[in-house]
């Protein structure tokens, strides 16, 4: 049951309750790298690679210090301040170590800044309660729900450019009714679990 | 005073933080799904922006430049949490109803263009931009969730006043907010570039 | 080929050397930061004292309300009652008619399938459920359980309920089929209820036989 349980989460994370289209997090981003296939990818990738740690972080500080010493109401202020620091010394680090590998991705402070996904996916964590495979799973599966979405959103947006929209819709306005459907597809998912 | 309105009007409609920055859409989009909720939610936002934006600006000298980002984000943390502590104890339903949205406010564009508005800048202009990004925020909040529940529920406030069965349900959705905000922003860019266009003829 | 990887591996999670200078600005930064956190939390707790109050009696209302309505019409619920540490219950209240006790409400909570599941039980004074009404529960396949159909199955039953498929014996109920973790977690509510109400019997007993 406690497998069934796990892939219920993951398919929730990537189909039904995708952190984008269900609880928009993380779509300003989203919105602004859909442009192109190549910072969609950038930017999923990243958030993607971010999310499975930020799940794990919410996961250890809930348990080691925030319910222990029962500081529920300083929840939110404990995880912002970790979750900015840990993005600030990750993106310290790789940039000396892996200076190829931060080209590529795009670890900077706009991963929490602007950006609603991590601290999203760490409170939804916290919220539902998540156990330590459970968080992992969340993590791993709400990233690549997000990375996914974000590349087809990209191609779907490219399309856009090449379709004949009335004036005062033209970019933004019709980027965002299209992702509407597109969020209304999604939930159409609903109902798949695995119990 | 003249100047002030003049002021507000441009970051309000010119520059709306919402439409036209693209600001805070999560918090945004998420929480305009009841009236109640928006209202809430964009009072609290306007609070934050305004407290933090005049702290920022107080401590922004003693900070040094490494750890501006990270203190800044602590700070208005910190103005959300006691938002979150007032809501739990006296409107405890309502802070369950804004799920983990009412801190994502701290994260959101919103509060980070606060900060770097008030980064390095006298308290009055920081609140006045603290307020003027709040503004923005609040005016579309209102308009929204008005819309959302009005049509997607039919009840304001929790009295309806269209039957449910004329209710669309699917506004209040995602997908709803998605839509409305979409035609919202088309809605909203016509009506600027129609006023452009009048000024420029005149 | 293997040092290569050894050695950049090494380098990678070794700290960079720093200069006094730089040192000073990292010692400098941390403390300014740690002082930011440490006022924030301090303030923030001193906010959540002056609320503390309000936040509870919020999260007790709705059990109030729920045990309120287990109970006959012009009895009201006096206020906490201290267990010593039975499993499963939070809180014990009194009811009363008038100034005649009459049994106890019990609010317990129990490990649901996906989360976990608030239940007030009314227990008379013979130790016997008079009603059981599930407060909160996490949403899902589980809600049957709220029905009346399965709650009802526990009223008159005393000593420790057993959940099972089919009836075969007296303190027995039948769960819901296709929600068994959910009416296990209810039975295990009105268990630690029984449990908790006849232990603040036998303190009592124990006192009078004493005074």
């Amino acid at each position: 049951m406690r497998l069934l349980s796990l892939l219920s989460i993951a398919a929730g994370a990537v189909l039904a309750e995708n952190i984008i289209f269900s609880n928009l997090l993380g779509i300003t981003p989203f919105l602004k790298e859909s442009r192109g296939i190549r910072p969609a990818l950038r930017q999923g990738v990243t958030t993607a690679f971010a999310s499975v740690f930020a799940s794990l972080l919410s996961w250890l500080l809930d348990t080691l210090i925030i319910r222990p010493a029962g500081i529920e109401y300083l929840r939110s202020v404990v995880f912002v301040l970790v979750a900015v620091s840990g993005v600030k010394l990750a993106e310290v680090m790789i940039s000396k170590r892996f200076p190829k590998l931060s080209e590529k991705l795009d670890i900077s402070f706009s991963l929490v800044a602007a950006n609603t996904a991590l601290l999203g996916v760490m409170l939804l964590a916290s919220e539902r309660s998540y156990t330590f495979f459970e968080s992992l799973f969340f993590g791993v599966f709400a990233g690549l729900g997000y990375l996914a979405v974000c590349v087809l959103f990209a191609s779907v947006r490219e399309k856009l450019e090449y379709s004949d929209t009335p004036g005062f819709l033209e970019g933004l306005p019709i980027a965002l009714i299209t992702a509407a459907l597109v969020a209304l597809a999604f939930s159409g998912f609903a109902g798949i679990k695995f119990i | 005073m003249k100047k002030l309105l003049g002021y507000i009007k441009q970051s309000v409609v010119d520059k709306n933080s919402a439409l036209v920055l693209l600001l805070g859409l999560c918090p945004l989009l998420m929480m305009s799904s009841s009236l109640l909720t928006g209202l809430v939610s964009g009072a609290a936002a306007m609070i934050v922006l305004v407290l933090s934006g005049v702290v920022i600006s107080l401590l922004g000298r003693v900070i040094p430049n490494g750890i501006k980002d990270v203190s800044y984000m602590v700070i208005t943390a910190f103005f959300v949490a006691i938002c979150e502590l007032l809501l739990f104890a006296f409107l405890p339903s309502l802070r369950t109803a804004l799920g983990i949205y009412l801190p994502l406010i701290t994260v959101s564009g919103l509060a980070f263009a606060a900060a770097e508005r008030a980064d390095n800048a006298t308290v009055g202009a920081a609140a006045l931009g603290g307020l003027s990004l709040g503004l923005g925020y609040f005016a579309v909040i209102f308009i929204m969730s008005f819309i959302r529940e009005l049509f997607g529920n039919g009840t304001l406030f929790g009295f309806r006043i269209i039957p449910e069965e004329y209710a669309i349900r699917l506004i209040t959705t995602p997908f709803g907010a998605l839509f409305l905000f979409g035609i919202f922003v088309a809605v909203f860019r016509a009506v600027a570039l129609r006023a452009e266009k009048g000024e420029v003829e005149k | 080929m293997k040092a290569k990887i050894q050695e950049k591996l090494k380098a990678a999670f070794t700290l960079p050397s720093l200069s006094a200078e730089q040192k000073k600005e990292l010692l400098r930064s941390s403390l300014i930061l740690l002082a930011i956190c440490a006022s924030c939390a301090l303030l923030l707790s001193g906010v959540y004292s002056l609320v503390e109050g309000f936040i509870e009696d919020n999260r007790e209302a709705p059990i109030l309300a729920a045990a309120a309505r287990t109970l006959p019409a012009d009895s009201h619920i006096r206020a906490d009652f201290d267990t010593d540490e039975v499993n499963n219950v939070s809180a014990v209240y009194e009811a009363r008619t008038g100034d005649e006790l009459i049994g106890h409400c019990v609010h317990a909570t129990a490990e649901d399938y996906d989360g976990e599941m608030t239940v007030v039980v009314a227990v008379d004074k013979e130790g016997a459920v008079v009603a059981v009404e599930v407060v909160s529960m996490p949403e899902g396949v589980g809600t049957k359980v709220r029905d009346t159909s399965f709650l009802s199955q526990f009223v008159s039953k005393t000593g420790k309920v057993e959940c099972v498929g089919e009836i075969t014996d007296e303190g027995q109920v039948v769960a819901v089929s296709g929600a068994t973790a959910s009416s296990d977690a209810v039975t295990e509510c009105v268990n630690g209820a029984l449990a908790a109400v006849s232990q603040i019997y036998a303190e009592k007993a124990k006192e009078a036989a004493v005074g």
